[in-house]
């Protein structure tokens, strides 16, 4: 069965409480999955990619039940799994740790296993990287490679966490252009604070905050949240949420317009920023 | 005189069946024969088959002479790839080397009774250090990508476990070859067996560094308590404690064994 499906999952680290009944449904194509820090994205990852288990709750990841022990290895041998912070073997060239993963994936053939290392490697633009030390490679290239680990086997459920942070805009291109190609049949889940990304390749939307799912549809749709709520002034409006100096020297504000205001198009960040509320965003931004 | 290549050798040139000499003649006589050039074939399959042979000669990783030993002894090579390449256990084994050579030396040099007591009662330390080590979230930077693998990750501790046991044995087997005088301290190894399944069974609900260090802990308490209380080396490495501990590590395996599925899952109630 090709779908996820998180229904009511709960989780807390200590007191805090980061799942607070996230429920939502995924199937083939690529899922953005937005929300302040803190909103529990990371933790619902985790769940998903099997690392951790929640305190409560029903998942179903592509037909499999992650609490039952077998059932658990069957995702695991279907899933690609990009984590937002990973240590890396910083003495091994990018092949050897790309080897090792394989390796962990259950790939025994050797020559079958290299041959799989160089295409991944390929596919991240690193292949003139293979024999380089992790050590010297830059922040994007260690994000690449960790993107590549990811598509190891290609996998049939890629879950990936921020994949895009640090890397340049040639690189974000590309990583645009590879996903799409590969989520042909497939289901993908990225986590970003980029809505640009967003609403360049996902077809659907996810937002989470709070540890709950507030919003659910397509990046259109997230857009029309803000319809008839962004707006330019030549004064700082003060009932904006958020307000800031354009290029021209005028004002861009979204929230509840005054009579008479100069409406503009929205974006699926002016969507994101009425969905979460000012006081979220402006945590995420001092964070 | 103009030669050309014959068509078994370069047949046999083409399939990669030829010794690198000939090999390295017909490719210099290839760079002036278009005639000969053109009987190779230049399709991409061919020059892709070419470049992979040339590529897994260069990009793999070596390996390493442990890694080698382990191949030679039966264990297959991804096998044993997985059980020696991560940094933790690296570090596990150097502490297990130095510590047991350090020891042995020094109670060989002095001839001392309680530097020999203080060999006895350290070194089935070392074993449980390295299996601490060799498995978890704090020394091993790869841990969160090894747990969203399908490789059974009880396996993977079983045989980095053995890995460190064997390992130390043979230290110690070494050291007593340098040092003759510390004859008699295999008398650690049943205890090293109980102390480190008492602590892979911990690690079944604790992460391994808390339960390798709690294992210590006790461990230590013990030997201080029987040093202070005039107790002989008999009541923690004679007959009736050697007996102990080996019920102490048939339960502590069957706790593991019980609780296997616990490794798999991090943070959950498995």
């Amino acid at each position: 069965m090709n779908t996820v499906r998180v229904v009511n999952v709960r989780h807390r680290f200590g007191s805090t409480i980061a799942l607070d009944g996230a429920e939502f449904d995924l199937a083939p194509g690529i899922t953005g999955l937005l929300g302040p820090n803190g909103a529990g994205k990371t933790t619902l990852l985790r769940c998903l990619a099997t690392v951790l288990a929640p305190d409560g709750g029903d998942l179903e990841v592509l037909g499999f039940d992650p609490l039952l022990p077998t059932e658990r290895t069957e995702i695991r041998r279907r899933l690609g799994y990009m984590p937002q912070e990973a240590g890396f073997y910083k003495s091994f060239t990018t092949f050897e740790f790309l080897d090792y993963l394989a390796i962990l994936k259950e790939m025994v053939d050797r020559t079958a296993r290299h041959a799989e290392v160089r295409r991944v490697l390929g596919a991240v633009g690193l292949t003139e990287r293979s024999t380089a030390k992790i050590r010297k490679l830059s922040g994007g290239m260690k994000r690449r490679l960790l993107l590549a680990q990811a598509l190891l086997g290609e996998p049939q459920l890629l879950i990936l966490d921020e994949p895009t942070a640090g890397l340049d805009p040639e690189q974000r291109f590309r990583f645009r252009e590879m996903i799409s190609q590969f989520a042909a049949e497939r289901i993908v889940l990225l986590s970003t604070h980029q809505t640009e990304d967003v609403s360049a390749i996902c077809d659907t939307v996810v937002v989470l905050n709070g540890g709950r799912v507030t919003f659910r549809g397509t990046p259109r749709q997230l857009i029309d949240i803000a319809d008839g709520h962004v707006w330019l002034a030549d004064q700082r409006p003060p009932t904006a949420h958020i307000t800031w100096r354009t290029a021209e020297g005028r004002f861009r504000a979204v929230g509840d317009p005054p009579p008479g205001a100069e409406m503009i198009a929205p974006t699926i960040e002016d969507g994101y920023l009425l969905l979460v509320g000012a006081a979220a965003i402006e945590t995420e931004r001092v964070a | 005189m103009i030669w050309h290549v014959s068509a078994p050798v370069l047949d046999n040139y083409i399939v990669g069946q030829i010794d690198r000499a000939a090999a390295a003649s017909i490719e210099t006589h290839l760079t002036a024969c278009s005639d000969c050039r053109s009987l190779v074939p230049s399709h991409g399959a061919w020059l892709e088959s070419s470049w992979t042979g040339v590529a897994d000669r260069v990009e793999p990783p070596p390996i390493g002479w442990l890694e080698s030993v382990f191949v030679g002894l039966g264990v297959k090579s991804h096998i044993a790839r997985v059980v020696l390449v991560t940094p933790a256990l690296r570090l596990a084994w150097l502490a297990a080397v130095v510590i047991a050579v350090v020891f042995a030396l020094t109670a060989a040099s002095s001839g001392v009774d309680e530097v020999f007591g203080l060999f006895l009662a350290a070194a089935p330390l070392i074993p449980v250090a390295g299996v601490a080590l060799a498995y978890g979230p704090i020394l091993d930077p790869g841990h969160e990508l090894a747990m969203a693998s399908p490789i059974d990750k009880f396996s993977l501790l079983m045989l980095r476990s053995v890995a460190v046991v064997v390992s130390s044995v043979v230290m110690l087997v070494a050291a007593q070859l340098i040092a003759p005088s510390v004859a008699g301290a295999g008398a650690w190894l049943l205890p090293a067996l109980a102390l480190s399944s008492i602590t892979l069974a911990l690690a079944t609900r604790l992460t391994p560094i808390v339960a390798g260090a709690g294992v210590s802990a006790a461990w230590v308490a013990l030997m201080v308590l029987t040093a202070l209380g005039g107790e002989g080396p008999d009541f923690a490495f004679g007959g009736t404690a050697q007996a102990v501990y080996v019920v102490l590590a048939a339960v502590a395996v069957a706790v593991v064994v019980a609780k296997r599925s616990s490794f798999n899952h991090r943070g959950g109630p498995l």
